[in-house]
Formats: structure tokens, sequence, C-alpha cells
């Protein structure tokens, strides 16, 4: 439904540094799909959304958007953002504060390029008024709604237009914990029931799980890695990303290959066997990644089983968070609430063999 | 890059648009056209391109002294202004001063009565020759010399920085009201008082700011014509701006339009590098400056019984000697055939004559000022609202070109542009016969308001986030059409306030009028100018107090608007 290819920008600040927003970035969204861009701030996220909507041009690359071409600085062209196939919610909402509820939504249909027919209109609106329960509000002025209201007005805004691609630019990150917890849920089942396809860009990496089908995460204006949220987060190829999603303990190794072609990664914690080591690894030292969670108390089978020292033990209530140490390396386990532990604790502890993740190596001992 | 259209028409896609656009590119030309006339006129001679118009201003006998004038009085304006305006915005914004809405309106009539009445107020307090309180020194003193003489640098400079500490009194106030009211508190927590935190803590902090109006204001000090016209010219003491009047507005000679555009081009590159200073400095300042920027709820400081006293003394004294004392002097004078030192018997002499006598020409003043009125706000606010548009919205090169244009056009001071208008009558008068027309006063008055409603505007824009526009586009809404549904009625109270501003300063304007009227275009402004200048006192005092009454009604009627707005709002 979206197809974006090589994209490139560049930004030149005022004090005359060069920034890259966007290198190479190329994605495809299938019809239907809920495709998340991931990554802290200045990323390129937000970039690459603007750019599918319009508002913001690359300096070169492609897009089509439900196979139409919007851009391409190959062919020199590039449809204005009124004329895109998309509707947008902003993450400041950007409701029209001089317009009600109801005048929020029917400008577009009214006065914009895409304008339908009244009766058209009029089925629209109804129809995305109580697919978001906006019924008892629908003639007030925006000032008058609460945070959450004022999102569903922003989603109903942009439904009424039946977009081929509908972008949402964290449109979240405004309301308060309980109700972002809530409308992920909402907005995630409303758009798989109206099977919309949706670019949907944050920075919270809890959301971009719950939500997306499919998650790019960014880092300096690039894909870092691109995979459905179990892929990306039990497996993850790039360091960066590792961290990103969540906690990630790393630990050095040396890579070295066993007779049957197979390769073995010894580690403080001990040997670790990989059946095939991606291309990437170029060089015998490595780093394996584990997350807190992998590990286990006592031994297992199928794991690397190894005694480790407990140096601080924490109660957050669901769980146990532990730091431990090996010699000198230190990691962390989160561990069931009814673990023992006291710091200076010694206790054989394990993690599955599966559960290991190979990165380059670097600066030992991180 | 380029756009595809999406069907072959003659229509632009975006009509409205384009119709901005091309309102866009009109405003800079009205801003240009001053400039360019000014360069044209001052570098031509009879055979072509020369330089010897500068060397004739430079050479003339009043140049140097006038230019030592200027400087004076620039300096001398500031630093009156600041004796007044620091102690005004500090009691405004950081004291429990009881109706602080008298004080805000005391200073509201400061900033709307017009400067040439003052001055001419003083003249009917100070004049050496019969002015009331030198009449009134003879008959207690029995001196013949008096101390006070009106037609001097030091009243020029006193009254100019009285009358400038209103508007920046606006300028101060938000620096004041930023500044966190809990440093205060901590020194207060920690021993010292508030008087003393006030003194160590609060003023430092501002005085980036302080300096910053300081400069800002010695720019719009040393272009002013009113005083030194009123005040200075009488008695052969110029500054630029009068001397450049004497040039074009000489009585004995023909007017020196050549030396005149180069006197002004002079001053205008002078004004224009003192404001790069200005926006240079300011921009350092910033870095220095640790101000929340939030305006949080502040505690303000508990006046006692006899700090409120002198808080109310310093601000009646302040309004008596820049409004009361010269609007009260203009009526006496108004009703009396020749100055007299306030008595019983002079009061039973007091009459509408003078009133009567000027009702004849009141028709045509008011027709022309209402013109004005009308005209200068509608076109200065439409021009300024699509300039703020496209230069707060747009990454093109007519933003650049905006911002160049703006920038160069604030730095001339009013009577160079008009200068520059007058020359611009002049040369197309054979094909438009503009010149001598109230609308080529209303095209510079226009012209010269707009960077201000610019300015304005903008201001209101940038708070206007973005994406309430975003959103528009990619909802399908042409930006031309978003800029009318969108952004003009979410601007519209700034519209409001600027369109009625400008009324005001259109009604108030001296320097203008008085380098363009002629004949048939005299406004209130002009007509009490030339009364005065001839000696005829009764008669340009009763014009002045109609013109001052105009004026309060229109300051009392944009209150209630604007108060009104807020309350629906």
């Amino acid at each position: 439904m979206i197809v974006a290819k090589s994209l490139n920008k560049r930004f030149i600040t005022d004090k005359g540094q060069v920034v890259d927003a966007l290198r190479d970035v190329s994605f495809n969204v299938d019809a239907g799909e809920f495709y998340v861009l991931l990554g802290p701030s200045g990323s390129g996220k937000t970039t690459t959304l603007r750019a599918v909507a319009g508002i913001e041009t690359a300096d070169t690359g492609y897009f089509s958007i439900a196979g139409q071409t919007v851009f391409s600085s190959d062919e020199d062209l590039n449809i204005p953002p009124e004329e895109r196939p998309v509707a947008m919610v902003f993450q400041s909402y950007a409701l029209w504060p001089h317009m009600d509820v109801y005048n929020n939504i029917v400008f577009p249909l009214r006065k914009g390029v895409r304008r339908v027919a009244p009766e058209e209109i009029k089925r629209r609106v109804d129809a995305v008024v109580e697919t978001l329960e906006l019924t008892p509000y629908i003639n007030r002025p925006i000032s008058q709604l609460s945070g959450g209201q004022q999102q569903r007005v922003a989603l109903a805004r942009a439904l009424a237009l039946e977009p081929a691609v509908l972008l949402m630019d964290e449109p979240l990150s405004n309301l308060d914990a309980k109700l972002r917890t809530q409308l992920r849920v909402e907005i995630k089942n409303l758009t798989r029931k109206l099977g919309i396809t949706t670019l949907y860009v944050t920075h919270d990496q809890v959301e971009a799980m719950v939500m997306g089908d499919r998650i790019a995460v960014m880092q300096n204006g690039e894909i870092a890695e691109e995979g459905s949220p179990a892929d990306l987060y039990k497996h993850p190829v790039n360091e960066f990303v590792a961290r990103f999603l969540g906690e990630m303990n790393f630990i050095p190794g040396a890579l070295s290959k066993n007779g049957n072609g197979t390769h073995v990664v010894s580690t403080p914690l001990g040997n670790v066997p990989f059946a095939n080591v991606p291309d990437r690894i170029v060089n015998d030292r490595v780093k394996l990644g584990f997350r807190p969670e992998d590990i286990q108390i006592g031994e297992q089978p199928d794991a690397a089983i190894f005694t480790a020292q407990i140096a601080n033990r924490y109660y957050i209530g669901d769980a146990v968070l532990c730091d431990m140490k090996i010699g000198e390396h230190a990691f962390s386990a989160r561990l069931p609430n009814t673990t023992d532990f006291n710091p200076g604790d010694e206790a054989i502890v394990s993690a599955k063999l599966t559960d290991f993740s190979i990165f380059p190596g670097g600066n030992a001992g991180i | 890059m380029s756009r595809v259209a999406s069907g072959q028409s003659f229509l632009p896609r975006d009509p409205i648009l384009a119709v901005v656009k091309i309102i866009v590119l009109l405003a800079m030309l009205m801003l240009a056209v001053p400039i360019l006339s000014l360069v044209y006129t001052s570098l031509t001679g009879e055979d072509g391109f020369t330089l010897s118009n500068f060397a004739l201003v430079t050479e003339h006998p009043q140049f140097w002294p006038a230019m030592g004038n200027t400087a004076i009085v620039g300096f001398g304006t500031v630093i009156v202004m600041i004796f007044f305006t620091v102690p005004l915005a500090w009691i405004y914004s950081r004291t429990d001063l009881p109706v602080k809405n008298l004080m805000l309106a005391f200073i509201t009539i400061n900033v709307a009565i017009p400067s040439f009445l003052v001055a001419m107020g003083y003249i009917f307090i100070f004049n050496p020759t019969n002015g009331v309180f030198n009449e009134l020194w003879r008959l207690v003193v029995g001196e013949r010399q008096t101390p006070f003489n009106v037609y001097s640098i030091g009243w020029i400079f006193f009254l100019q920085g009285v009358a400038l500490s209103s508007p920046a009194f606006f300028m101060m106030v938000p620096t004041f009201q930023g500044i966190d009211s809990s440093l205060e508190e901590a020194a207060a927590a920690n021993g010292v008082n508030r008087w003393k935190a006030a003194l160590y803590i609060v003023l430092p902090l501002a005085s980036p700011a302080i300096l910053a109006v300081a400069c800002y204001y010695f720019i719009i000090a040393i272009e002013i014509f009113d005083y030194a016209g009123m005040l200075g010219t009488p008695v052969r003491t110029y500054v630029a701006a009068t001397l450049l009047y004497a040039f074009i507005h000489d009585g004995s000679g023909l007017p020196r339009y050549a030396e005149g555009a180069s006197l002004g081009l002079m001053m205008a590159v002078a004004a224009f590098l003192l404001a790069l200073a200005y926006l240079w400095s300011v921009r350092k300042a910033d870095r220095f400056v640790v101000l929340t920027g939030k305006r949080k709820e502040q505690t303000p400081i508990k006046l006692t019984r006899s700090g409120r006293r002198l808080a109310w003394g310093f601000i009646g004294t302040y309004f008596l000697i820049g409004t009361g004392v010269p609007l009260l002097m203009l009526i006496w004078a108004s009703g009396l055939p020749f100055l007299q030192v306030p008595s019983w018997s002079a009061l039973q002499n007091w009459n509408f004559q003078a009133y009567i006598n000027v009702l004849p020409m009141v028709p045509e003043l008011l027709k022309n000022n209402f013109i004005l009125m009308l005209v200068v706000p509608t076109i200065g606010v439409t021009l300024a609202a699509c300039m703020a548009w496209v230069g707060t919205r747009f990454k093109t090169r007519l933003r650049k070109g905006i911002d160049i244009t703006v920038m160069v056009a604030v730095a001339v001071p009013s009577i160079v542009g008009a200068l520059g208008f007058l020359f611009f009558g002049l040369s197309v008068n054979s094909h438009v016969a503009i010149y001598g027309t109230i609308w080529l006063i209303a095209i510079a008055m226009a012209a010269r308001y707009l960077t201000w409603a610019n300015r304005t505007v903008t201001g209101a824009m940038m708070q206007l986030h973005p994406e309430i526009e975003e959103a528009g586009l990619v909802s399908g809404v042409r930006k031309g059409r978003s800029f009318v549904s969108i952004v003009l009625p979410n601007v519209a109270r700034s519209l409001l306030i600027s369109w009625f501003w400008l009324a005001l300063l259109s009604l108030r304007e001296l320097t203008i009028p008085i380098m363009l009227s002629r004949r048939g275009t005299d406004v209130f402004a002009t007509a009490i100018w030339g009364l005065n200048t001839s000696g005829i006192t009764d008669e340009a005092a009763a014009l002045s107090v109609i013109l001052a009454c105009l004026i309060l009604l229109l300051v009392v009627v944009f209150h209630l608007i604007s108060t009104k707005w807020v309350v629906q709002k």
C-alpha cells in the first residue's frame, strides 16, 4: 500500500551543521497492515511520516501510495499533500479551535480537494461519529473537550476522509498513562475492524509492540531493523534495537568454529553454540545479548548454566530484580517475586541457549 | 521541484494562494518604493549619476550641529525613559498595587495622545515670551529672565523620554513578569528584604532586557519629528529629522529635494546599522538571561500604606507630566484669545470663540482623517496578514525577500519614508495624478505601519501551532483555503487589535501628512501645526482639544470592543 524507496533528506542547521534526517530509508507497508515507525527523538521517524503525507519533501527517493506515485525525485514529481490519498492524526491533535466537533469533521469534506456530495458527507459523519461515540459532543466547541475526546475527534476527522492510508504521529503522547493504555487497544481494534492501512509513529516501545503488526526501529535517520514485535524483541540483529526495546545484558565472548561447521562462543557464562553465524559477524570478538527475564534460577536443559554472585536485590511488586555478577561482568535478572536471594549470596542460574543473540564485539565487558 | 498539475486549466490550482502571493509582492513593493526613490533621487544630478548631493548636505552649516543634537536627544531621551519606565513596569508587574487598571488606562492615554499636542501644551507653559509659568515666575520673583525656556534641547529629550516611557512600559512588563518570584522569595527566606531583593536580584536579571529596550527606543528617539519640530525649529535648533523637513519645506526658497533625499538616505542607513547592532545585542543578551519563559502564578510584593502612596504618587506625577498638564493647558488656551496666567478674571473671559472660528475647517479635516482611518488600517492589516503568513509558514525565496524588505523598511524613519513617497508621487504624477491627494498620504502611512502590523500578526501566527494548518493540507484542504478558513479566524483578535491601533496611529500622525499634505488634504495634525506656526494659538488649541477628544473616544471604543471580545472568547 505504501512503497518507500531510498529516501534521503539533509538539513543544514542555522549553525551550518549538516544533519542527515533520512538516510536511504526504504520500506513497504502491505494493505491493511499496522506498521509502526519506532525510535528516539531525532531518529527520523516523524520526518518519514511527514514525507509520506507530503508536508515535508525528501531530497531524493520514491514514494507510492495505493499504487499511485506521489513522489519521485527521478521524475521530478511531488504531489502536494492535499492530493495524496492519506489522512493524518497529529501529536497535538491539530483540531481547528474556532470550529465545533461537527465542523472539524466536515470542513475538509466540504472545502477540500477531496470534497464529496452532501449525502455522502452525512453518511460518513454519521458513521464515524457513531464508531467513535462522539454523538453527545457533536456540537461542542473543541476547547470544552477532554484530551481523550479531542483525540477521538482527530481520529474521526481523519477516518471520515476514508483515506487509503492513515498516518498517525505520536497521537497518544499527550494523554495520561491510563487513557493511553486504553486508547492503544481501541485504535488497534478500530483499524483492524475497518481494515485500514496505518503508518504509526511512536517513541514508546511498549506502544509499538502492542499495536504494530510490523515495526521499523529508526536511528539517526536510518531504519536500523524491521520485523514483527516478537522477532525484534527476541532476536534483534542490531545492538541499538536490542537496547531500545527493553533492557538487554551483554557479555563478551570469543567465536570459534567447530569441526562440523557450527560455531561456538566461549563466554564467562560458559560455551554457547550457534548453528550458523550471520554474515555481519566478521570478527571473532563478539557479544552475546540476553534479556533479564531469560535468567532462571537453577539448571534447565539446553541452557548455559553458571554460578553468579548477587550484588543487589530490588523488590518491585510483580518481580524481583537482581544485579548479578560473574567475575567482573555485571548483568541483571528479572526473577519471580518469591525469590529470596540476599546480596552476597551465590546462586546457580541458567539461560536457554536459544535466548542468546549474537552481536559484533567491540569494547568488551559492557 | 515542480509539481504535477492534476488537470490542465487556466486558473491556478490554488487561486487564493495566488492572490495572497500577489498581495505580498504588492506589500514588498510598497515597502521598497520609498527606499528606491530616495536612492534614485539622491544619486542623480543634472548630468546623471553623482555623489555631490551628499557633499552638499555635509557642507551645510546646520549639518554637523544637527548630528550632534540628534545624538544628545537620543541619549537624553533614553535616560529619561528608563527613569520612568523601569519603576512603572516594576510596580505594575511585581507589586499588589490596587486599581492597576487605572494605571493601565493612564499609560494607554499617554500612548494615544499625539506628541505634538503635548509639545504644544508645554509651549503654552514654558515659552520664554508669554508661557504661563514664565509669566507667573515674573510676577512672583520679579525677574525678567526665567530659568525655563521650552525651546531647547533639554526639553525636547525630556518630553520625548516621558512620551516613550509608555510604549516602553508595555515592552518591559513581560520581562518583569517572566522573572520567577520564587527568586525573591528565596531572598526573603534567607533574610534579604524585598526592596533589596528588587534592587540586587530582579533589576540585574532584567538589565539585559532593559538595555535592549533602551537600544530599541534610541533608534526611535533619533527619528521622532514632533518635539524637535515644535520646540527646536522655531529657534533654528535642528535634529536630523527637522533638518530634513527644512530642506523640503524651506519657507524662503525652493525645496532642495536632492539634498533632502541624500540626508534621508544617510538617516536610513544609520538607523539600519543601529537596528542591526540592536538585533545582535538582543541575540547576545538572550544567551545570558535566565528567565523561565513560562508565566507562572507570581506572588506579588505586598505594598505598605506608604509604599502604595509612593507608587501612586509616582504614577500620578508621570501622568500629569505626560498628558494631564499639557492637556489642561490646551483646554485653558483654547478659550482665551491670548495666553494668560490662570486667574479668576481670566476664567471669566474663557469662551468658545476659537471653537466657533475653527468649526468651518472641521468637516474637511474630519473627512480626510476618516478616509485615512478607514483606508490605512484596512490596507495595512490586509497586507500584513498575508505577509505574516508567508513569512511564518513558507520556506521559499519569497519569505527571504519579505524578511529582508521588512528589516530594511523598519529602519527607515517616518519622515524619510514620507519623503520617499513624495518623490514617488512626483515622478508618477504625469501618469497617475496621486501627488497631493489623500491617497498618497494613505499609502505612505499604510507602508509605514505595515511593518508594525506585520510584527503583531506574525507574533499571533507563530503562536498558532503549524500542525493545525498541516491538518488542513493532509485532509485535502488547499493552502489558500486553509489560510482563509483556518489561520485568519484564529488570529482574528490580533487582526482587530492591529486594525484599531493603526486607525489610532493614523489619527495622531503628524510626520507623514506634514510632508505630503497640500491644500485640500489637510488633516487635524497638519491644521494644528499650521495654526500654531502662524501664532494663532487659541484656534490651534481648540482644534487640539477636539482631536484629543476624538482620540480618547476611539481609545474607549477600542477598549470596549477588545474586552467584549475577550469575554466572548
